[in-house]
Order: C-alpha cells, then structure tokens, then sequence
C-alpha cells in the first residue's frame, strides 16, 4: 500500500515535470497560502507586468472562490473556515495557464456551469456590461464575495473560461476551471 | 471633525491609503485594496463624507488612485461612490478623480469608466505616469 502511494506520487511528480510549472498546490485554500501563492506569482511574471497583473488578479478571484466557495472544509483545524481545493499555475512559450478544481454541489455546479456558459458566449463590451448589472444588484444571502468573480476572470484573460466537471456522487462534483492569459 | 487616515499596507492583506482631510475636503484612497472585512472598510469611509457634510462641509474631493483591487473591494468602491452621488445630489459639491496609468494598461481606466457608469456621477479621468517602483 504505501508502495502505491509513492508511486503514485512519483507519477504525479513527473507529469508535472513535463511542464514548466510555477505553483503547484492542493489543502486549505487559507488567507496565508493566498498570500503566500500570490507573491510568488507576482515575482515570477514580473518580466511581463501587464501580464503578471492580470494573472496576479486571477489568481486572487480563483483562489477567493475556492477558499469562500469549496464544499470541501479545512480539516486540519478546528475551525472549518477555509475551503479546500487545488491550484496549478504554469507557463507555456506563449501564455500561462491557471487551473483551479474544488468540491461543489451539484445544484451549485449547475448554476456556475450556466454562469460561465454564458459568460463564454459574450464579448468584451458584453462582459463589462454583465459585470455592471451583477455589481450593481442585490448579492445573494448566502455570498461573501462580490459575484463578479467568474466575469472579472474571463475580463482579464485571453479564452473562454475552460471548465469541466467530474460527478464524485449524488450529492457532488469536483468542479475545474482553466484559464490562459498571454504573455 | 477629525481627519481619517488609514497607512497603506500589504502584507497577507492589501491596504490602500487613506488620507480623508476634515480642513479642507481633499481626500485621497490609493495604492492596492484586498481586504478581510472589505465592506467595513469602504463603510467607514462613507460614513466619514456623510458626517463631513453633516457638520457643515461644503465639497469633497476625492482622488483614486488604485493600481489593483480585487472584485468584493470594488462592490465596496461602488457603495462608496454611491454615497458620493446622495450627497452631490443635495447640493453638495463632489469632485472625483479616477488615476489610471499609462502606457498600454486600459484596464484600470475600463473599471473606471464602469465605476461611473454605475454610480451615476461624473468622473473625472485622468492619466499617469506609472513608475517602475509602482509596477
């Protein structure tokens, strides 16, 4: 048994290897490793500001939604505040990709699917009009963030938001959103 | 009336500065904004315009000057150009400066732009010139 586990780990580690990865994470998605992520991010794409600003402030809207938003709590405390979920962020010669994936509900899910489905099918102006009108309303009780995250994403960088969604039971999904911004 | 000044800091959290001035109305927010409590924060300060206004104040000039904020910070941004708007609309006069930096960077001017759209009062824009310690 833990001959597989290390192997499997071992696997992993090479997969990652084959690309040029900058951050690499999975646990609590807490207010320090937020910080702590995000620096490194800033440090690393500091040869392309424009660049490192926009992936810097991606980041910081994917993380948010994984630590405010993942069904899946911090068990490693007693306080179960922080969601748990996991993050890549890597560089090809042209661009870098930012993926997240966390736990949700699937009544949740369907409603983020929709969401980034139709921000998917609008423009640049379209976008900054939607932000406007979901800005401007009411947030929904049960938000601690400003649901405009998912727009503000796709605002900043360079395709549609590429998600996925793999069903883990009745009940939830492990949800995950790709996102690529040029260099 | 005393003035609110709020150091800008960034540590796991991002601070802007905050210099409100009671003698003279200018104030200024600047710098970065990814706050724990981001609507206690901007509450404050709407609070301060209000009790500015309340005690006789006769105009408010507001210079933004902020180079990343994350989205909860910008609906707290709004509620506080909000405030801005109420009090222009009783006869009051507001002034509100939007910085955004140049060259190739849009995007701050774009949330500008939103921002006035939204709060339905005007905003001035106005560029700069972004430093290299800035970036």
């Amino acid at each position: 048994m833990e001959e597989r586990k290390n192997k499997s780990l071992i696997d992993l580690y090479s997969t990652m290897n084959d690309q040029d990865i900058i951050v690499y994470y999975k646990g609590p998605f807490d207010d320090i490793i937020l910080s702590e992520i995000g620096n490194k991010i800033r440090r690393k794409a500091f040869d392309s500001p424009k660049a490192g600003k926009r992936l810097f402030a991606v980041f910081m809207e994917l993380a948010q939604n994984v630590s405010l938003y993942s069904f899946e709590k911090n068990r490693l405390e007693s306080v179960d505040r922080w969601g748990v979920g996991t993050l890549v962020v890597y560089e090809t010669a042209t661009s870098y990709i930012l993926m997240s994936g966390n736990m949700v509900k699937n009544e949740v899910l369907e409603q983020i699917v929709k969401k980034c489905e139709e921000i998917n099918g609008l423009d640049h102006e379209s976008l900054r009009a939607m932000k406007r009108k979901y800005r401007s309303s009411e947030l929904p009780a049960d938000h601690k963030g400003g649901n405009i995250g998912l727009i503000q994403v796709a605002l900043k960088s360079d395709a549609p938001l590429d998600i996925e969604a793999k069903r883990i039971d009745d009940e939830h999904s492990f949800f995950t959103i790709s996102v690529s911004i040029f260099k | 009336m005393e003035d609110l000044t709020i150091a800008g800091s960034r540590d796991i959290y991002f601070s802007p500065s905050v210099n409100l001035k009671a003698a003279t109305g200018v104030c200024s927010i600047s710098g970065e904004s990814y706050l724990e409590e981001p609507y206690e924060f901007y509450k404050k300060i709407g609070m301060w315009f209000t009790d500015y206004i309340k005690q006789g104040g006769k105009s408010i000039v507001l210079d933004l000057k902020l180079s990343y904020f994350n989205t909860s910070s910008s609906r707290a941004i709004l509620e506080t150009l909000r405030v801005l708007k109420d009090i222009h609309h009783s006869g009051n006069e507001v002034t509100i400066n939007w910085y955004y930096p140049n060259p190739d960077d849009d995007e701050i001017l774009m949330e500008g732009e939103d921002f006035q759209e939204e709060c339905g009062i005007p905003i001035n824009m106005i560029e700069y010139e972004l430093q290299d310690s800035e970036n």
